[in-house]
């Protein structure tokens, strides 16, 4: 018996022992914040969207539309149209995760502590993403997007009900950000002479024409960036990972995977392949876009100290060539005769920048050789830049690029793994590489 | 099988007992220990008689017997020896200390001794003398065969490398996978950390204890056994005991040891040395954009005209450290070829040496164990690649009354490493070594570069893609040099230029305290500490490829501590007549911490000294990171363990505990109970059958989620690609952002569930032994990082929703074919059988555990733990390819599960024979059906190095490539003709770069079935007789040699399938550029004085 009540007394002492004071409050992560103000949060939205616009995909849609070529490894493939659903994952995160994510929590924290700027900032930024995924892959997740509480698998809108929807926010957008400078809240990632409303009009101005609203384009394009100092740009510097993205890759990364040997890009410039509008700054143009291999064998994007993609060469989020170029075209698909003006315009640009010769149209306003002129200009200017990509879809290819195998460009991005592995609602069948997006 | 050993053993067991005239006489002698003292008290039977006597207090015994009788000689924790009565009337006997089943002991979770008959477990115990035999630098690659359900695949052979360790099958996706390591009642660490696709072999912290120290290894395999550590038990639990001074016998023992081992690599990559570096049958002359090309796809190197090289002395060259100059080469006309020449420069017989010192005392009321190790391993490659490892052990037990005993358990480690880049990275050794065109010779790795200008670039480093070696230009805006790199490290400057350096100061102290409140009550309380700072350096000088093309340095502080308290008390009594109840109740609290400090710089600013310090990068490219964390659990447990008769045995174990890793999950209990049948006694008249028990028992162990998984938290942001651009937050504002995990406040722990049956046999008077145990455990809640859709903002939330099943057969069996004094032969086999099923995903289709994205080792619903996820080539409802416009497959736009890493069934096989001095031994081990992406294969089919790429032939057709270039019939192409469906094709470097090759979309050509068998150790020892030994005032000496993985029979090419890329990690079966493994051969030299 005595033994017993040992045992027992020992069996009390011990579950008294161990209790439970001695486990509790040791869950808060000391490594990550709990808080923080929406002032800080703006930036990673930022990033996203420059991800978004000037990393792989870029790339991918610069082999796509044979500014490029696909020269070694993974890329290889990608030069012969062959791609898969998880080459898109990364695509999805920044755009969602880092992009959308950030940009929202950055509008609702904003907007409780009543910063009506910076609500209109993030709308900017959530508008331009939104936009630009649904370019790229027609429908998206957008009314449900981002709310994992009630809709853990979002639903996709369709496509023109992306383009509508971000027409709604650009147009809340203006009204919140007042007349607020563009290099407000831009930190050190973006630069831009603009306000933040010429921004947001100018990008209302790109997703009407990728809309084919073209009334509205050019409306939204006449309110937008007018001069070069105002594009949107990425800033740079030559520490690790804040190198443009073309240099990033072709120079630390991946060495030899992205060339432009034999681009149509090129083609253009050496005049390989003509030109709808004869260009003879075209020659000063190809030094900048390219550099040719030493032994003669092939080409590829300028990323020396003097190149286009240079360790800190800014690049275009929106710029002034683009809506520029959008204005024409809107333009002169509208019977405005604001078409020719504003294609010399930006020739005229193009000129003193490059310092070579880049002559008028001699087409007429609303004519369908100037359409082809305008459209063509935009395939050259907007090199590294997702916009001639649209443009080529749009226009069903209507410069005749050639593709670099078979006889179709990619007619989209296609869904990524990660959405078909864990969302219920990715559209089915799922659409192939070559299937238009619907508004194409 | 089990027939045939019968026989033998029937036929044997007939040679010994034969029979002979029965002729009257009176035989004496001597027993004594193996150290030549008399043993007093043995027990002398004459077989088959009542006939018996005891030796007295010198040892020494007369008796009656018949020639022909057989002497049966049994003292208690000595091997029983049956000696048969010849013409001799002195009989000496050597008695040796029992190592036999007889009298197993097994040590529970506690790390108390059971006998093994008495446990009701599936709990296994390694022999410690083959453990030593094995040659292997950690106790986790030398258990490896060593018992069923333990499966131990190794990071590589590089020196120190860890390995990973598997008992039974995979439990868990996230929690740790290792089992818990408790040695001499210390839970102590075996982390891994690290262990990606890339960077360098880890170690795993287990194999910091030194194996010389170690008496004992129980591996308890089933929940129920490991029920009394709760949460953290799931894995199994492997019970090790160092060496202890023991009571009685010599005072003093010193035991020395030394051993040489000579490591070569054990299986190569052949590479082509017909064609060499360039494109489309062109040579690569002088370099196209920024550097010479990758590819080996060049001319024939035997139709070039043997000439010297036609140079371009005009411009820049490289001048190498030995003089040589290297200039652009205009045209190729040496017909050399250096995959021989390379392969020397990279390999070379690593050489060990291992010194081991042990002294034991053994006083009246205290016992002392001390001993010194020094491990000291050479690796396979010229340069720098080592791991040395010292550590001291002090043991000690003090009584300070016949009640109060102490016992103080201490270690301290330290280990000092140089490791070498691996995997998918642009500095690691294989690719880089691997890649390197035939007609490239790497042996002027380094010199100086000088540019068209003259302007020179010191310590400039040369490889197959930058003939003339890195150049670097000055920044006069921002003051810094940029570098251009070779794209992949020339190897030689991996190994003798990089740096990679890891140090290690670790130390156990485990004091117990036992108390004897009376005899049959005890209460133990004890304390353990184990604590290491893991230092880890690297640098990268400027010039190497990837991320340190401008130079970078990155310096990691891991510190871990596991601090133990535990109190139990032990007793029993005997609740009537032959029912007796042992009993042990305690309590547990346990405490982790964990810190790393890491800091990083890159773009040297004096990138022309090997500086291994901060403060050589301008501030915005040095960077620190910091992690912290501490985690806690509280327990109490109850086991409780029945006796009936000695036949009717049961066991119930109960814990509950709380866990700070789960606030909200109140207390969580697990309960257990075995029970077992002892059955010898109704087959005690069977002269074959000598003891049987049946067990079955069921239990529950848990799996605790990773701190801090309760809450959202904000981080801080930056954007980054699979392909390694990005934007880096820190320099962009350090904006912070929504953590793309979602927290889940609800988490509670992962209960695995086990049920166990199984008997443990003998036969023939205990020579074979026969074990079995089936098992069926099923995690259920298995945590999961669920990936949800990108579209809801997060990547994944933790959710216990997942349910993986392990079912099981473990059989061991082990006899001694022939046991007499001068000739015994033994033999054991395992095997094992697991079949994993991952069988609820809440809806998820895949979580990657390791890997590429391209082929991931991952779980998935319906599919078997850790299967390999890729693509296919399209194909229709028939199964027929899709064929593109030219007649080749096309890629399938999504993935699917192409292969299983997990074997069928695994199996070893042990054998000894020992004749007087000498024991031969081998250890056979095998893996079935287990299957392996092979990256390596692919990639060097991409690039023109595989064997399989260097062959022509003759177009029968004009056939179209991959590129939709025509060769046109009759014409001679590097490369074959292949019909996918729609006529013959080119297979030739278009196809081979495409979806044919490692870079193309398609990954299932590259899945291969890597079952092997190996000779995994083989080795021959002597022990010197003792009257030899004793003259030099020694009690024993040996010296043997030893084989180790000698010989692999296995289907894969290239490398050894028991390496695995991603380390410890839990994704299996993933080949790419791993370092190599190795084979060895041993000299080793034991003495005791």
């Amino acid at each position: 018996m005595k033994k017993i009540t040992y045992l027992f007394s020992f069996i009390v002492l011990a579950l008294a022992l161990a209790c439970e004071s001695y486990t509790e409050d040791l869950n808060t992560d000391p490594n990550q914040f709990s808080s923080a103000p929406p002032e800080l949060i703006i930036g990673q939205a930022q990033l996203g969207w420059m991800q978004l616009v000037t990393s792989n995909n870029a790339r991918y849609a610069g082999i796509f539309m044979n500014h490029f070529t696909g020269e070694d490894r993974q890329y290889v493939a990608v030069n012969q149209y062959s791609t898969t659903a998880s080459d898109y994952d990364d695509t999805w995160d920044d755009s969602f995760v880092d992009g959308i994510a950030a940009a929202q929590l950055t509008k609702q924290l904003a907007s409780e502590g009543g910063n009506t700027i910076l609500v209109g900032i993030s709308q900017i930024c959530e508008a331009a993403i939104f936009g630009e995924m649904a370019a790229l892959f027609g429908d998206i997740p957008f009314s449900q997007a981002n709310d994992v509480e009630n809709f853990p698998e979002p639903a996709y809108d369709s496509q023109a009900d992306v383009l509508a929807g971000i027409q709604t926010l650009l147009d809340q957008a203006i009204t919140n950000v007042g007349s607020a400078d563009a290099s407000l809240y831009a930190g050190n990632r973006l630069s831009s002479g603009a306000t933040w409303a010429e921004v947001a009009h100018s990008l209302k101005a790109r997703y009407y024409l990728i809309a084919k609203d073209y009334p509205n384009a050019l409306i939204s394009a006449r309110n937008g960036i007018d001069t070069p100092e105002k594009s949107l740009v990425t800033q740079h510097t030559t520490s690790s990972d804040t190198e443009n993205l073309y240099y990033q890759f072709m120079v630390d990364e991946r060495d030899g995977y992205l060339g432009a040997t034999e681009s149509h890009l090129l083609h253009l410039l050496n005049g390989t392949a003509a030109r709808v509008i004869a260009t003879p700054g075209d020659a000063d143009r190809l030094d900048f876009y390219f550099t040719p291999y030493s032994d003669g064998t092939g080409h590829a994007p300028n990323v020396t100290d003097t190149g286009v993609f240079a360790e800190t060469a800014p690049m275009n989020i929106i710029s002034y060539e683009e809506v520029k170029l959008i204005e024409a075209e809107a333009a002169n698909r509208t019977g405005d005769a604001g078409d020719v003006t504003a294609f010399n315009e930006l020739r005229g640009y193009l000129a003193s920048q490059y310092g070579g010769s880049f002559p008028d149209t001699a087409s007429a306003s609303a004519s369908a050789a100037l359409l082809m002129e305008i459209i063509e200009e935009k395939y050259i200017t907007l090199i590294g830049d997702l916009q001639p990509y649209h443009d080529i879809r749009r226009t069903a290819n209507m410069l005749n690029v050639p593709p670099k195998t078979g006889s179709v460009i990619p007619q989209r991005f296609i869904y990524p793994q990660v959405e078909i592995d864990a969302n219920g609602n990715v559209p089915s069948p799922l659409p192939g590489l070559f299937d238009p997006t619907p508004i194409n | 099988m089990k027939i045939n050993f019968k026989g033998i053993l029937t036929l044997f067991l007939a040679l010994i007992v034969q029979l002979s005239f029965a002729q009257e006489k009176t035989v004496s002698g001597t027993v004594s220990d193996e150290s030549g003292l008399p043993l007093p008290g043995v027990n002398i039977l004459v077989k088959g008689t009542t006939n018996g006597k005891q030796t007295d207090i010198d040892g020494k015994y007369t008796i009656d017997v018949n020639v022909g009788d057989v002497l049966v000689f049994s003292y208690v924790s000595f091997a029983t020896q049956s000696i048969t009565v010849g013409e001799a009337n002195t009989i000496n006997v050597t008695l040796k200390e029992d190592v036999s089943v007889l009298d197993e002991v097994v040590i529970t979770a506690l790390g108390l001794e059971k006998k093994k008959d008495d446990d009701l477990s599936s709990t296994s115990i390694v022999k410690v003398d083959q453990l030593k035999k094995s040659g292997e630098a950690g106790v986790l690659q030398a258990l490896s065969g060593k018992t069923s359900g333990v499966n131990i695949t190794r990071n590589s052979g590089d020196p120190g490398a860890g390995a990973y360790i598997q008992i039974r099958g995979q439990n868990t996706i996230l929690g740790d996978s290792s089992p818990l390591i408790v040695v001499d009642g210390a839970i102590v660490s075996n982390n891994s950390i690290g262990g990606g696709t890339g960077g360098v072999v880890q170690q795993s912290r287990l194999n910091d204890i030194n194996q010389e120290d170690i008496e004992s290894i129980s591996v308890l395999k089933g929940a129920s056994a490991a029920a009394v550590y709760g949460t953290g038990a799931a894995n199994g639990v492997i019970v090790i005991k160092t060496k202890r001074g023991s009571r009685g016998g010599k005072r003093w023992n010193i035991e020395y040891k030394n051993s040489f081992s000579f490591d070569q690599v054990n299986v190569e990559w052949e590479k082509q040395g017909i064609y060499g570096q360039g494109n489309g049958g062109v040579d690569h002359l002088t370099g196209s954009g920024l550097s010479n090309t990758g590819n080996t796809y060049g001319g024939r190197i035997d139709a070039r005209s043997g000439a010297a090289d036609v140079i371009d002395t005009s411009g820049a060259y490289f001048e190498a450290a030995n003089g040589t100059l290297y200039y652009p080469v205009t045209q190729r006309n040496s017909t050399a070829v250096y995959n021989k020449a390379n392969r020397d420069a990279v390999f070379k017989t690593g050489v060990t040496n291992e010194n081991n010192i042990s002294f034991s005392h053994s006083g009246d009321d205290s016992r002392t164990f001390v001993s010194l190790s020094n491990w000291d391993q050479d690796g396979i490659y010229n340069g720098a690649s080592d791991y040395r490892r010292t550590s001291v052990r002090l043991n000690s037990d003090v009584d300070f009354s016949d009640r109060f005993t102490l016992k103080l358990s201490s270690t301290y480690i330290d280990i000092e490493s140089n490791r070498v880049q691996t995997g998918s990275n642009l500095n690691g050794l294989y690719l880089g070594y691997l890649r390197t065109s035939p007609d490239f010779d790497i042996r002027d790795y380094v010199g100086t570069h000088f540019d068209a200008a003259g302007i020179p670039t010191p310590n400039s480093h040369r490889g197959y893609r930058q003939h003339l070696g890195s150049r670097r230009t000055f920044n006069a805006t921002d003051g810094t040099f940029s570098y251009n790199s070779p794209s992949y490290n020339n190897p030689l400057w991996t190994t003798n230029k990089q740096k990679n350096l890891n140090d290690v100061s670790r130390f156990i102290i485990a004091p117990e305290a036992n108390f004897k409140i009376n005899d049959n009550l005890l209460l133990t309380g004890r304390y353990s500490m184990d604590y290491y700072q893991d230092n880890r350096l690297s640098y990268e000088p400027a010039g190497s490829a990837g991320d340190g093309t401008n130079g970078e340095y990155e310096e990691d502080r891991i510190t871990e501590s596991n601090q133990n308290i535990n109190l139990f008390l032990t007793g029993n009594f005997d609740i009537m007549d032959d029912l007796r109840m042992d009993f042990t109740v305690g309590t547990q609290f346990f405490q982790r911490k964990y810190k790393r400090l890491s800091s990083e710089e890159s773009n040297f600013t004096n990138p022309d000294e090997i500086f291994l310090n901060g403060g050589n990068a301008v501030s915005t490219n040095s960077n620190f990171d910091d992690y912290i964390l501490k985690t806690r659990k509280s327990g109490a447990f109850a086991v409780l363990n029945f006796d009936y008769k000695n036949e009717f045995l049961f066991e119930l174990t109960a814990r509950g505990e709380y866990l700070s890793e789960l606030p909200n999950a109140g207390m969580i209990f697990y309960p257990s109970a075995s029970a077992g049948w002892n059955f010898t006694k109704y087959l005690e008249n069977s002269d074959w059958f000598s003891f049987g028990k049946l067990r079955a028992s069921y239990g529950e162990v848990g799996i605790g989620p990773d701190a801090y998984k309760t809450d959202n938290y904000l981080t801080t942001g930056g954007v980054g690609s699979g392909w390694g651009d990005g934007y880096d937050g820190a320099s962009y504002g350090n904006p912070l952002t929504r953590a793309s995990l979602r927290g889940n406040p609800d988490l509670k722990e992962e209960r695995v569930k086990e049920m166990e049956i199984g008997f443990d046999t003998r036969f023939f008077d205990n020579r074979l032994s026969l074990s079995a145990t089936y098992y069926d455990r099923t995690t259920e809640d298995a945590l999961l990082e669920l990936p949800i859709p990108n579209s809801t903002g997060f990547d994944s939330q933790v959710l216990n929703a997942a349910q993986i099943s392990n079912k099981g057969i473990e059989l061991d069996l082990s006899g001694k074919i022939i046991n007499n004094a001068d000739l015994q032969w033994n033999m054991n086999i395992s095997y094992t059988k697991n079949t994993s099923l991952v069988e609820d995903m809440a809806g998820s289709a895949f979580f990657g555990l390791n890997g590429f994205t391209s082929n991931s080792s991952g779980v998935a619903e319906g599919q078997p733990f850790g299967i390999i996820r890729g693509t296919r080539y399209a194909r229709d409802d028939n199964g027929d390819y899709i064929l593109n416009a030219n007649g080749f497959p096309t890629a399938s736009p999504t993935t699917d599960f192409i292969s299983d890493p997990n074997p069928d069934w695994r199996g070893g096989l042990g054998t000894s024979v020992s004749y007087k001095g000498f024991t031969l031994s081998a250890q056979f081990e095998t893996s079935q059906g287990n299957d392996v992406w092979n990256g390596t294969r692919g990639v060097l089919t991409h690039f023109g190095i595989h064997p399989d790429t260097a062959v022509e032939t003759v177009a029968s057709q004009d056939l179209v490539t991959a590129g939709g270039d025509i060769i046109p019939a009759g014409t001679t192409f590097r490369g074959i003709e292949r019909d996918f469906g729609a006529g013959p094709v080119a297979i030739n470097q278009d196809w081979w770069q495409g979806n044919g090759g490692g870079f193309g979309d398609v990954g299932e050509n590259f899945h291969e079935d890597a079952s092997w068998t190996r000779l995994r150790e083989v080795s021959l020892f002597y022990t010197l007789p003792r009257d030899i030994v004793s003259k030099i005032g020694m009690t024993n000496a040996e010296i043997g040699v030893t084989g180790r993985n000698l010989v692999l029979w296995t289907k894969v090419e290239g490398f050894d399938p028991d390496n695995n890329l991603t380390g410890a990690s839990k994704g299996r079966g993933l080949e790419y550029f791993s370092n190599p493994g190795t084979k060895s051969f041993l000299t080793t030299i034991r003495l005791s004085f």
